[in-house]
């Protein structure tokens, strides 16, 4: 092989390359390494098809067109898809005793030595392809795997896991039977069966605010906590003579090939904003695979998609038709074609900071950093959330309330809760993966509504960890009543789910998990939907004990009139103040401020509550799309 | 229809982030004063007003100064009814028997629980400070709409100070806002509830249902809970809320949605004010018809003829009309007709001048009451004549601010040679001169000041009971009707309302009036009944249990008198040295 500058003089001599072309490439090749050819392609120097050209004559080995001559069937499952992409070749055809082999690498000897060692003894020879082609090619000739991948597998392998299933016996009739038994309470005595129900509702009801609330609480303790830790560190490093801080950040060329997976679905009025949004992310571009993930029957977006012509590190993955339509199965499927080290999920319109993909490597970093030094004896860290934050947040009061949600869950309960190490669900984007460990507990699983959640937990199931880190990303709040309750159904149902899923065997689970899984999966995942459910019941029992004692003569303890009132104003003011707090800290006074209409709010929770119960029954697999682009390009700055 | 002629100066953007702090320049001294005036009279920046808490801490301010000045003369508990009101906060906690029902009847209930959390220290009770300090919020909280409003109108900076000044510069409305009166939350209501709806008309984008809930329907709320012409005011708004979506060319479906949102939370007060009467008096219109209601009230006037705006339309103007002139001044009266005049000349019925029609709900609401019998307003122009009543036309100060604003703001365009600056400079000279005939005698030349004067007068002998009762109170219990003539000096008596037997604590009262010695060591009583204003409500229940009862007379001794009230102590209880100087006065 000749050296690499090679190709670039190559195309310089041929004319395809300016000089300027030529150095700016160099330039980016030192800083960030990778191969000169995919910087040039990345600098819009040259094209896909011309670098390969070059290199085919350079490899003295003619291009194939993958696409129009597509590799045989059956030669190409010898090797499988990940070996494939890994690897850069695939088997195109057999010639006689001679195998012919579609490479994007140097055929070196030592990747002949590879084709015989996966294809068996033959006669090779070569042609060039592009990595786009390799990569459409393979995933064309392995798609009923790749299907397989995404779908099944996880309910095939790991049946507990998935929750393709739905309920399990005793847990479809187990709340049956406790409303039968409550009606028969009321019927045999009315005022002993209205004070269980009532104390019932009122006990779920406490029991997801306390939780919540000591989670934030928990916050301050945190930032103290980790306060003292940095500067413990910082004395240390001096006493051994090292630099005060730990560079945190990686050069350039260290840096692994990061995958983004961008899942879209009848959002063409948002696309466009992709190539836009991570376009602005501090990463070399050298080093980042975009993928995004079209589904087949969504003809528009793809349209759209394809007429805005992304940047070289952008792929176009169509993800074929297939059962469960949703967004993990398409996670999965562009999780088989990764090529990153480290992968994230955003949504379309997703802002994320700038260095966010930086700090996650950093939060990996500095966990195998103490892991191998002996410092940490935490699980390895699997996966790290950063917050979410909503730049349409004062677009209107929903998008207001919804706003307050998400910073009373991102600034304080998954801090508060990590600090505290119980598992952390997370949220729909913008959590960063190891791919390796994704792989290991069984990537994202299709059947579920809020893999996000449940990937959280399964993820302390199988012995790794979740962590947070401070970096945010935009999102778009969503701005019509009618479609934020089909959001939050999903949501709601997602967590019954997810629930359901792990409490299949719950002493299973609780041996797997500890304490703090257990308090973790009942305290947020069983509790949050409960109280949702239980809100009205103790709103309305809580009026009706009043109204009914003051005015009517109803005779019930005083203590569960009392208590039943207390907990009900005593809850919401301490969600109202957490929650204010919160968003104030967050955003500002003027979104904080609307923190008071959190018991509203929480009735259109329940509404989603009660229609996600039913759903469970019903359609639990049912996947109801967020509509993006509501608010168009309004961007207000209270997050700023 | 009239074409806006003048459509509002907004910003392009909703996108308030379009101005960054960032962007000043810096300097000092001119510059910054420049600056500070653009910014006072710069458009809106989406939701943002630059200004706003300026003006807010300006209203602050001036209302802290009025209230300094009332608080120090004790002019801020002339009113009985500011006393009266401050005694129904203070009871809700504070009394025999607590309770939501302390609210009563007689008043709509959001005033006394907003004063609630400040009245429940003794200091703020007596003194009416918490009063002051509600008030002076209030103030802020007007100024800040009625500024925010005339942003929204597209008003500059000239206008803008104009308007504040005639709200900010009126004597009997700062005087009310320093008492316990509703006035201060009513106006502050109206004017937050107009700011909401001028906000959710004027926004360059369109603002969901939601929004105009909360910052136009939220206030008509509170006003709703505040006084009844709140009530017409989501009439009116409603209606206001529908012209504007049909004219942008939306749906009726929409004006439906939007009608509904600006209402619901009125409505739920109406509501629950409607369930509060059915819950507590077994009648949702016990605030209507009840013995404490204003029907009955007014009855005992129609019975004695001195009704007679009822069903007379053109004296009830001609009453309003009095008030309205000696309460905003014969000058703002005048400017304000100009303002109306140009402003129908040049905006017609756009949705600019349907807004500040609206400011002018409060009066068609108080004429109609006059006209249909439901209020009595009583003043130069009224036979009988005097002074009652009149401060209801307070509310209608805002809409003479706007209207005036609007003059100015329309100056420039009068006719050549008019600018605003001059135009601004001799309003201001007007309206100074307006103070200063004002101040010549004031308690003569405004008819909210008349009335609190009248009723210094005629409390004075009453404080002077209540001040010796503070003096010399030593627990034990007050039997006393403090709904009587004149007995509502609760505030003035200065001792915690749970040491009282009155109306209010229901069985307890009518068990300490059938045996006094057993319940109270103190009793405060008309020596004679009072008839003057022979309604029910204003007989005294204990002159007429224990006045001629001879087992009280052997049980109670007179310790002080003054008028026709007299203060009685259990003679059983042991004898404090205090009661052998008898004082002056007593006869």
């Amino acid at each position: 092989m000749r050296a690499p500058l090679e190709i670039g003089q190559s195309l310089l001599s041929s004319g395809l390359i300016t000089e300027d072309q030529l150095e700016a490439a160099l330039l980016r090749q030192r800083t960030e390494g990778g191969h000169l050819g995919h910087q040039l392609v990345l600098g819009g120097a040259i094209g896909r098809r011309e670098l390969f050209d070059a290199l085919a004559e350079q490899w003295g080995a003619p291009r194939v067109d993958l696409i129009a001559e597509p590799p045989d069937h059956d030669l190409v499952q010898a090797v499988s898809y990940p070996v494939a992409l890994r690897e850069g070749w695939v088997p195109w055809k057999r010639e006689g005793e001679r195998l012919v082999v579609a490479t994007t690498v140097a055929p070196t000897r030592a990747v002949e030595e590879r084709v015989l060692e996966l294809c068996g003894p033959a006669e090779l020879s070569f042609r060039v392809t592009t990595s786009w082609d390799l990569w459409r090619a393979i995933e064309a000739a392995h798609r009923n795997t790749l299907l397989f991948d995404s779908q099944d597998r996880l309910a095939t392998e790991r049946p507990l896991s998935s929750a393709l299933e739905g309920l399990t016996r005793w847990q479809r009739w187990s709340p049956v039977v406790v409303v039968l038994l409550v009606l028969v309470g009321i019927l045999l005595s009315p005022r002993t069966g209205f004070v269980v129900v009532l104390a019932g509702a009122n006990i779920v009801f406490s029991a997801a605010i306390i939780f919540k609330t000591l989670a934030a609480v928990l916050v301050p303790w945190r930032r103290a906590h980790e306060s003292r830790l940095r500067h413990a560190e910082v004395r240390e490093r001096r006493r051994r003579g090292l630099p005060p801080i730990w560079r945190q950040r990686r050069a350039d060329a260290d840096l692994p090939t990061y995958t983004i997976l961008i899942p879209v679905y009848n959002e063409a009025n948002v696309v466009a904003k992709v190539v836009e949004n991570i376009g602005s992310l501090d990463y070399p571009k050298s080093k980042l695979d975009v993928m995004l993930l079209l589904e087949a029957d969504d003809e528009e977006t793809i349209a759209v998609a394809r007429a805005m012509k992304p940047p070289e590190y952008v792929r176009l993955v169509v993800v074929p038709p297939g059962k469960p339509q949703t967004k993990p199965r398409a996670c999965n499927y562009g999780l088989a074609l990764a090529r990153g080290e480290f992968a994230v999920i955003f949504d379309a319109e997703d802002r994320p900071d700038p260095d966010q993909l930086r700090q996650a490597v950093a939060a990996f970093d500095r966990d195998d950093l103490e892991r191998a030094e002996g410092l940490s004896t935490k699980n390895p860290l699997a996966v790290v959330q950063a917050s979410l934050y909503y730049y349409n947040a004062d677009y209107n009061v929903l998008t207001r309330m919804f706003a307050i949600e998400y910073a009373h869950w991102f600034e304080a309960m998954l801090p508060g809760m990590d600090a505290a190490g119980l598992p952390l669900p997370l949220g729909g984007t913008s959590n960063h993966f190891r791919v390796s460990a994704l792989q290991a507990m069984g990537a994202w699983d299709p059947y579920n509504v809020t893999e996000d959640a449940d990937a959280g937990l399964r993820a302390s199931v199988q012995g790794f960890r979740v962590a947070v880190i401070e970096s945010g990303t935009g999102e778009e709040a969503c701005s019509r009543t009618s479609a934020w309750i089909r959001q939050r159904t999903r949501w709601i149902k997602g967590y019954l789910v997810t629930s359901a899923v792990n409490t299949r065997h719950p002493l299973r689970f609780a041996r797997q998990v500890g304490v703090r899984g257990v308090v973790g999966m009942v305290g947020l995942i069983m509790a949050t939907p409960l109280a949702f459910l239980a809100y009205p019941l103790a709103l309305g029992f809580t009026a009706a004990t009043y109204v009914g004692v003051q005015f009517i003569g109803l005779d019930l303890p005083a203590w569960v009139v009392g208590t039943s009132i207390a907990t009900f104003l005593f809850g919401n003011a301490m969600m109202i103040v957490s929650a204010a707090i919160a968003a104030t800290w967050r955003y500002n006074w003027r979104i904080g401020a609307f923190a008071i209409f959190t018991p509203v709010y929480w009735l259109l929770h329940s509404v989603a509550a009660w229609r996600a119960l039913y759903q469970l029954v019903r359609d639990p697999h049912r996947w109801e799309k967020t509509p993006h682009g509501l608010t168009e390009d309004y961007e207000s700055d209270a997050h700023v | 229809m009239a074409v806006d002629l003048a459509a509002p100066r907004i910003s392009g953007s909703d996108d308030p982030g379009t101005a960054r702090r960032g962007d000043r320049p810096r300097s000092g001294g001119p510059g910054r004063a420049r600056r500070a005036w653009a910014a006072f009279g710069g458009p809106p920046r989406g939701r943002r007003v630059p200004g706003s808490l300026t003006v807010f801490l300006l209203g602050c301010v001036v209302g802290t100064v009025a209230s300094i000045y009332t608080v120090r003369t004790g002019s801020n508990l002339d009113y009985g009814d500011a006393m009266a009101h401050l005694t129904i906060s203070g009871r809700i906690l504070d009394s025999k028997a607590p309770g939501l029902q302390q609210l009563g009847t007689v008043w709509l209930p959001l005033p006394h629980l907003l004063l609630l959390p400040l009245v429940q220290n003794l200091f703020l009770f007596r003194t009416g400070v918490a009063a002051c300090i509600l008030g002076t919020l209030c103030l802020g909280i007007a100024a800040t709409a009625l500024f925010r409003t005339m942003a929204r109108l597209g008003f500059g900076g000239p206008a803008r100070l104009v308007g504040l000044a005639v709200l900010l510069a009126n004597p009997s409305l700062l005087y009310a806002f320093t008492t316990a009166l509703t006035e201060p939350v009513l106006i502050a209501a109206i004017l937050a509830c107009l700011a909401g709806l001028a906000g959710w008309a004027f926004s360059p984008r369109r603002l969901s249902g939601g929004e105009l809930a909360v910052f136009a329907g939220i206030p008509a709320g509170a006003g709703v809970l505040t006084r009844y012409e709140a009530w017409a005011l989501v009439i009116s708004g409603s209606i206001f809320v529908a012209i504007v979506v049909v004219r942008r060319g939306e749906t009726l479906r929409r004006a439906l949605v939007c009608v509904l949102s600006f209402a619901a939370v009125p409505f739920a007060s109406i509501c629950w004010w409607l369930a509060y009467n059915a819950a507590w008096y077994g009648n949702p219109l016990e605030f209507l018809t009840g013995n404490y209601s204003a029907a009955a009230f007014t009855e005992v006037f129609i019975q004695q003829g001195q009704l007679t705006t009822k069903g007379n339309p053109g004296l009830s103007f001609e009453i309003f009309g009095w008030a309205l002139l000696e309460t905003a001044g014969l000058v703002p009266l005048v400017l304000a007709g100009l303002g109306l005049l140009v402003t129908t000349a040049r905006w017609g019925l756009s949705d600019r001048a349907l807004l500040i029609w609206l400011a002018g709900t409060s009066s068609a609401f108080l004429l109609f009451s006059l006209t249909s019998g439901q209020h009595i307003m009583v003043n130069d122009v009224s036979l009988p004549t005097g002074a009652y009543n009149n401060r209801y036309v307070l509310s209608a100060v805002p809409w003479v601010a706007l209207l005036i604003a609007a003059l100015v703001h329309e100056a420039r365009g009068l006719a050549r040679g008019i600018t605003v600056w001059p135009t601004v400079l001799a309003v201001a000279a007007l309206l100074i001169g307006q103070n200063l005939w004002w101040a010549g005698d004031p308690g003569e030349r405004m008819t909210v000041i008349e009335e609190a004067h009248s009723g210094r007068v005629a409390f004075a002998p009453v404080k002077e009971m209540a001040t010796w009762l503070h003096d010399h109170y030593d627990g034990g219990g007050i039997l006393m009707d403090e709904s009587a003539d004149k007995l509502a000096v609760a505030p003035v008596i200065g001792v915690p309302i749970g040491e009282y037997y009155n109306r209010a604590t229901g069985e307890l009262f009518d068990q300490a009036l059938a045996e006094p010695q057993e319940y109270a060591r103190w009793v405060v009583m008309h020596r004679v009944q009072v008839t003057n204003y022979a309604t029910r409500s204003a007989l005294d229940m204990v002159t007429a249990e224990l006045a001629e009862d001879p087992q009280f007379a052997t049980d109670y001794r007179l310790v002080y008198a003054i008028s026709d009230l007299g203060v009685y102590r259990r003679v059983s209880d042991p004898e404090d040295p205090a009661f052998v100087e008898q004082p002056g006065s007593t006869s």
